[in-house]
């Protein structure tokens, strides 16, 4: 049994130390149930997190998050990933092809909702003195981030909730690290000036 | 989390952070347990790839097996059978009627294709074929 892996910080993305996770994902490639746990611990929450992002339903993203594992045991135990210190970024891959497929999926199967029928629940809501969210500036944030290219909107994810390194963004998405830091870059200058936009117009619908 | 060198995005990292947070927090506090049993047996299961075989194939197979040795039989006993050697054109045509059964069975449509060739072979043949009298009255 290999030593447990810390945890690491997923808001950080701090990734465990490469030569334990090395070890724990041998074990659990060849079936230990205990080295399998600490990797579900240790990214599970982040793969939701991810994909919540996205489709803002954490029924769909826990469904989604199950499925992303049970194709990373299956691939591990088949030797279908030889590890090369690259775990996160094939791990966060198959959940970003997954995540995407499965808003495809919702598009397709998407029927138009009434306008009015949604600013009556919203106002139901208010009425009733419920949050509409859990912060208005993160809701501002949000749609900041629905408004980016798709590209640019998948590195903030994978940065931010996949907790990934800029040079595992860069395996990931196979971009060189420039490209990859200077879309960063024009990404969050992007949200900073949507929300600075934003705001002002929030002010005025709380008056 | 902050990116970049001059900080002048610390803000909206800072926010960025927060809303990955929110998203990881509407996770069920059962989620990992529910990823793990999940995911369990396909960790067990994926030593092996299995090829599994339906019920439909299996009776194909079958049946194309009882097609081959029937018709291996059939040339067996036309070997045998009389004091003449057996025609080469009736094994031909009863190894030949054996594959276009074979083919109907696994349909794919080549038996078919075999068949319609067969009958404009045939109308060909015949001297008084509509597509003849067509072709005289062109002339």
């Amino acid at each position: 049994m290999p030593p447990a892996l810390e945890r690491s910080d997923p808001a950080t993305g701090v990734a465990p130390d490469d030569g334990r996770l090395a070890e724990v994902l041998a074990a659990a490639s060849r079936g230990d149930g205990d080295a399998w746990r600490e990797i579900v611990d240790l990214y599970a929450r982040r793969v939701f997190a991810l994909v919540h992002s996205r489709c803002r339903r954490p029924d769909l993203a826990e469904e989604v998050t199950q499925s992303v594992f049970a194709t990373v045991a299956a691939k591990l135990s088949r030797g279908g990933y030889t590890e090369r210190g690259r775990f996160e970024s094939w791990l966060f891959r198959v959940a970003m092809n997954r995540a995407r497929d499965e808003m495809r999926r919702l598009a397709r199967q998407a029927t138009p909702t009434d306008p009015s029928a949604v600013a009556a629940a919203v106002d139901r809501a208010r009425e009733n003195g419920e949050r509409t969210s859990d912060d208005g500036s993160l809701d501002a944030l949000r749609r900041a981030m629905s408004s980016l290219p798709a590209a640019d909107r998948e590195v903030v994810e994978l940065r931010h909730h996949g907790g990934l390194s800029f040079r595992q963004i860069a395996d990931l998405v196979g971009e060189p690290m420039g490209t990859l830091l200077a879309r960063h870059h024009r990404a969050l200058r992007k949200l900073r000036s949507m929300i600075e936009r934003d705001a002002p117009a929030d002010e005025e619908q709380t008056r | 989390m902050n990116a970049h060198d001059n900080n002048e995005f610390a803000g909206i990292e800072t926010a960025l952070d927060r809303l990955a947070e929110s998203d990881r927090a509407a996770a069920p506090a059962s989620l990992e347990s529910n990823v793990y049993r999940a995911s369990r047996a396909s960790l067990r299961s994926g030593g092996c790839a299995r090829v599994r075989i339906g019920w439909g194939l299996g009776v194909r197979l079958a049946a194309a097996a009882v097609l081959l040795a029937g018709t291996i039989g059939v040339i067996s006993t036309l070997n045998r059978a009389g004091p003449q050697p057996t025609p080469t054109a009736n094994v031909t045509a009863a190894a030949f009627e054996s594959w276009l059964a074979l083919d109907d069975l696994f349909d794919d449509g080549f038996g078919t294709r075999l068949g319609v060739v067969s009958t404009d072979a045939d109308r060909l043949a015949q001297p008084d074929s509509d597509d003849w009298d067509d072709l005289e009255d062109a002339l």
